[in-house]
């Protein structure tokens, strides 16, 4: 079981049409985002982060962006960011539970045909794989917000 | 450079031994013998490289003897050590196929040594061995000879020679599931708006990427009495009468059997047994039922937990038997089944 | 939409002290460049270097490719949103330096992929290694923004090959070309018995470093809509795109659309080529969902018979492509869809992230994930720094003897998605 830590959990529910949780391993998308939303942070592989977003997804959780996102590939970038919306709310649902796992686990095949990365990533080139996952993660919390 | 030094296997029939009457006749090695298509071959391969030796086999004596076969197959190829082996082609010959696609996936295997065969799409051996030796798409029937020769002959050289061997769709072997690149002639746009004309007024065309298969059935509703409904039983694991009526094959299945359950309520070693060959038969022999559950079937009918179970069972074996004959069972089985009433079916395998 | 393209060939660049264009040679005063570069104050310098085909350099990491062209007759002027005004271009008369492009390079994100080999084996797998290259680096001040350099080197290539395409003004063209669509009722008098085809092109939209601008307009943020090929042609789609090196489609693709060009060659022959269609490639699902809609939609009330549906990028557009043809399919439209692969080093896995029986008839531009030897090459435009770290690249990349053990997927144009190349797989 992952080791889940939620640094913070205003429930700005009434502010926003889609109640969700942005799942990620991403330091700077839990910085942008943990004052505005409920962020659960996971120090943890790309791979792992789609793992725990199957767990959810299990419960009753849908996800709302594509977990391929991004021309990054697989084990390349070592980040992972993923929208989950929660189970039982009551605004519109794209995709179904069953629909969103079958996402997950294409997204997780995907992961066996490119190299892994992990290690060999100097430190300023792990910032530039932040920011750009910030940036694909943002473009998805922009169009879950609007 | 030397000649390449082939070795050929063919069966009774091409070494113009007989036909299915001669199908038993044991492995014979012609060493510095040219039998048959090979002398097609010989011709086309001119100075390059050369048939060193023939090796002749039945078919039904490989299949039915298929370790011993191919042990001293493979003993006669090791000593010989030719650059290549070429089996076949075996055109539409179920068994001939099989045999080599066995032997050649054999040979590369566990000798090293380069292999090849021919055949048709649709022979059981090319789903069964094309990701494990060449196969080389042929017509048919012999009437494809000269084509066969031709193409096998330019690809054995490629081979041999050690040159890189293209995609599937330049060097005419059959696709072993691996994709390989290669440049087209067109630039994809065009090869795109090509394929779409085609496809605007219904001609043919061929994708460029087959979609992964999806023969997906959706599964029917549940059944929702199952207190009143009959259910039949169906298996692919082989399990005949005592003695196997109908003969249906160890592999590679050309039928499929229908049998009475009629007053039966337990299989037994005395009654049933499989005819399966690809899997270890002696639990199977020593209670069908552990394949085909008829006493667990009956104590339910018994129990009343289902109507009844169906009177009638169907089997074949699904042992390298090809999927479009075994689709073609499945139809006919499923249409029986829904004739006498059938409500639902339990299918079992091995 | 009535458009003429004039070619001017041009057989060389040359640096000069004067900017002009000559007999076919392109002579270019780097000063009468910089400045146009430097404009932008999140830029500290650029260099200028000319790469030729067949010499033994090494662009990398590239960004963009940008044909220069200019407009000489009609509305509007090239690139409209960006350069020029937004007026609807795509008519009158349009000049294209031919065998020529301008190449944007420069280390935005760490990772950044993006090689084109002039010689050598690289050299078959890029288009880009059979055009004169004026290469442009461009340095950013100190601590700028990833999105700021990216937006920065991006305008800067457009205005360089605004600048160049101006030289271009008075010459006469070589070759002219004229593309002309119909309006719908025009175009059902003139071919009452052509089928009705048209063109669905994805652009990549998922974010940062994957954007392309419509008329100036992120593309996230359209829904589906008609534009004429005929404006493509005068830069209204432009590449924000420095990620898939591959399968991104830069912008000279899009100014020579092959697709466009193929359709246009069997326009009013084998069918009636309607228009093209403009969706985006957005990582939220719900935006997926309503852009492959609206495409089928718009197809269906465009009464089309048939389309090709070309895509973008890596795994996500896979899901939207694949939407796309499904839907298009369900409303009796015909699709042919064009696609790259990701089949693994070995070719034995699938190769798209997403796949449905209804996608029947593909094209596809080969299997990125093949590996490949680069040989050391004299020379290096850009840097090789992170080269270890590139997509389909490994720490054993840059072997001792200089040369580069690499996937396909680094090589600008390898695998394009829009058929520009002649690679395949089986």
């Amino acid at each position: 079981m992952l080791h889940a830590l939620v640094r913070h959990s205003h429930f700005l529910s009434e502010v926003f049409r889609v109640k969700y949780s942005i799942l990620t391993n991403n330091p700077m998308v839990s910085d942008k985002f943990s004052s505005s939303h409920e962020v659960l942070f996971c120090d943890t592989s790309a791979k792992e982060i789609l793992g725990k977003a199957s767990e959810m997804i299990a419960e009753g959780d849908t996800i709302l962006n594509h977990p391929l996102y991004g021309s990054v590939k697989p084990n390349e970038t070592p980040y992972r960011t993923i929208l989950l919306k929660k189970k039982g709310d009551p605004s519109f649902t794209q995709i179904t539970k069953e629909e969103s796992a079958e996402l997950i686990v294409k997204a997780l095949r995907a992961y066996e045909k490119f190299t892994d990365k992990k290690g060999q990533i100097p430190p300023e080139v792990l910032k530039d794989y932040q920011v750009v996952d910030l940036a694909l993660a943002s473009s998805a919390v922009e169009s879950a917000d609007r | 450079m030397a000649k390449i030094k082939v070795v050929h296997y063919i069966n009774q029939f091409f070494a113009g031994i007989g036909g299915e009457e001669k199908a038993d006749t044991p492995a014979e090695l012609h060493k510095g013998e040219v039998i048959g298509p090979g002398t097609a071959f010989a011709a086309g391969f001119g100075d390059e490289a050369e048939i060193v030796a023939t090796i002749v086999c039945g078919d039904s004596y490989f299949n039915e003897n298929i370790d011993a076969a191919k042990a001293e197959i493979l003993g006669w190829v090791k000593d010989l050590a030719p650059d290549l082996f070429i089996a076949g082609p075996a055109f539409n010959a179920g068994r001939y196929g099989v045999a080599c696609g066995t032997i050649a996936a054999a040979v590369q295997e566990e000798l090293g040594i380069k292999s090849m065969t021919g055949m048709y799409v649709e022979n059981p051996g090319a789903d069964m061995y094309k990701d494990k030796t060449y196969i080389i798409q042929t017509k048919d029937s012999a009437a494809g000879m000269r084509d066969a020769v031709k193409k096998m002959t330019a690809f054995a050289l490629k081979y041999a020679k050690g040159e890189k061997i293209g995609a599937s769709c330049e060097d005419n072997y059959m696709n072993q599931g691996v994709r390989v690149n290669f440049f087209e002639k067109e630039r994809g746009s065009k090869r795109a708006v090509d394929m779409l004309i085609a496809k605007l007024n219904d001609k043919p065309f061929t994708t460029e990427y087959p979609m992964p298969d999806f023969d997906r059935v959706e599964p029917n509703p549940a059944v929702k009495d199952m207190a009143h409904a009959t259910i039949a039983l169906v298996t692919s694991g082989g399990i005949v009468p005592k003695g196997n009526p109908d003969h249906i094959e160890s592999s590679s299945a050309s039928k499929f059997g229908e049998y009475s359950l009629a007053g039966v309520t337990d299989l037994d070693a005395d009654t049933f047994e499989t005819a399966h060959g690809g899997y270890d038969p002696v639990y199977a022999n020593e209670d069908a039922d552990r394949v085909l559950p008829v006493d667990i079937m009956r104590d339910l009918e018994k129990e009343g937990v289902i109507g009844k179970l169906h009177e009638k069972y169907y089997a074949t074996v699904g042992n390298g038997t090809a999927v479009a004959s075994a689709k073609k069972y499945g139809a006919e089985i499923g249409k029986r089944l829904v004739a006498d009433g059938v409500d639902a079916v339990i299918l079992t395998s091995t | 939409m009535r458009l003429e393209i004039g070619k001017i060939n041009i057989t060389d660049i040359r640096f000069a002290d004067s900017s002009k264009i000559e007999k076919g040679v392109l002579y270019v005063n780097p000063d009468d460049l910089k400045p146009v570069v430097l404009e932008d104050e999140h830029l500290k310098d650029v260099t200028f270097d000319i790469a030729k085909p067949g010499e033994s350099v090494r662009i990398t990491p590239v960004k963009d490719v940008i044909e220069p062209r200019v407009k000489v007759e009609g509305k509007g002027g090239v690139f409209p949103g960006m350069i020029a005004k937004v007026d609807t271009v795509g008519s009158g008369k349009t000049l294209a330096l031919k065998g020529m492009a301008v190449v944007t390079a420069g280390k935005i994100v760490g990772f950044q992929e993006g090689i084109i080999d002039m010689t050598g084996p690289g050299a078959e797998y890029t288009p880009f290694s059979k055009t004169l290259n004026l290469v442009m680096v461009c340095e950013p001040v100190e601590d700028l923004k990833q999105h700021d350099y990216e937006k920065a080197v991006r305008m800067a290539g457009f205005r360089v090959a605004t600048k160049i395409g101006e030289l271009a003004k008075d010459l006469q063209a070589d070759e002219t070309c004229v593309y002309e669509t119909c309006g719908i009722k025009e175009g059902i008098e003139k071919y009452p018995d052509l089928p009705r085809v048209g063109y669905v092109s994805m652009l990549q939209t998922q974010g940062l470093l994957h954007d392309t601008y419509v008329y100036g307009v992120d593309a996230k943020q359209i829904i589906p809509t008609i534009i004429s090929p005929t404006e493509v042609m005068d830069g209204a789609i432009v590449s924000g795109n420095c990620v898939s090196a591959c399968d991104k489609n830069p912008t000279y693709i899009h100014q020579n659309n092959p697709v466009v060009e193929d359709m246009f060659a069997e326009h009013g022959k084998s069918f009636n080529f309607v228009c093209q269609i403009i969706t985006n490639e957005n990582v939220y699902l719900a935006d997926k969902e309503r852009s492959s809609n609206m495409t089928a939609k718009l197809c269906k009330m465009l009464d089309l018979d048939a389309v090709i549906v070309t895509q973008e990028g890596f795994g996500n557009p896979d899901t939207d492509l694949i939407m796309n043809c499904k839907k298009i399919e369900a409303e009796g439209v015909k699709t042919v869809i064009v696609t790259d692969e990701y089949a693994g080093r070995d070719g034995k896995s699938q190769s798209l992230a997403d796949a449905d029986p209804a996608a029947d008839a593909v094209v596809t531009g080969g299997n990125a994930n093949e590996v490949i030897i680069l040989p050391k090459l004299d020379k290096v435009i850009g840097m090789l720094d992170y080269v270890n770290v590139i997509a389909g690249a490994s720490d054993k990349t840059l072997r001792e003897d200089g040369t580069l053990e690499v996937e396909i997927q680094v090589i600008t144009g390898a695998t394009n998605e829009m058929g520009f190349g002649y690679l395949s797989a089986r």
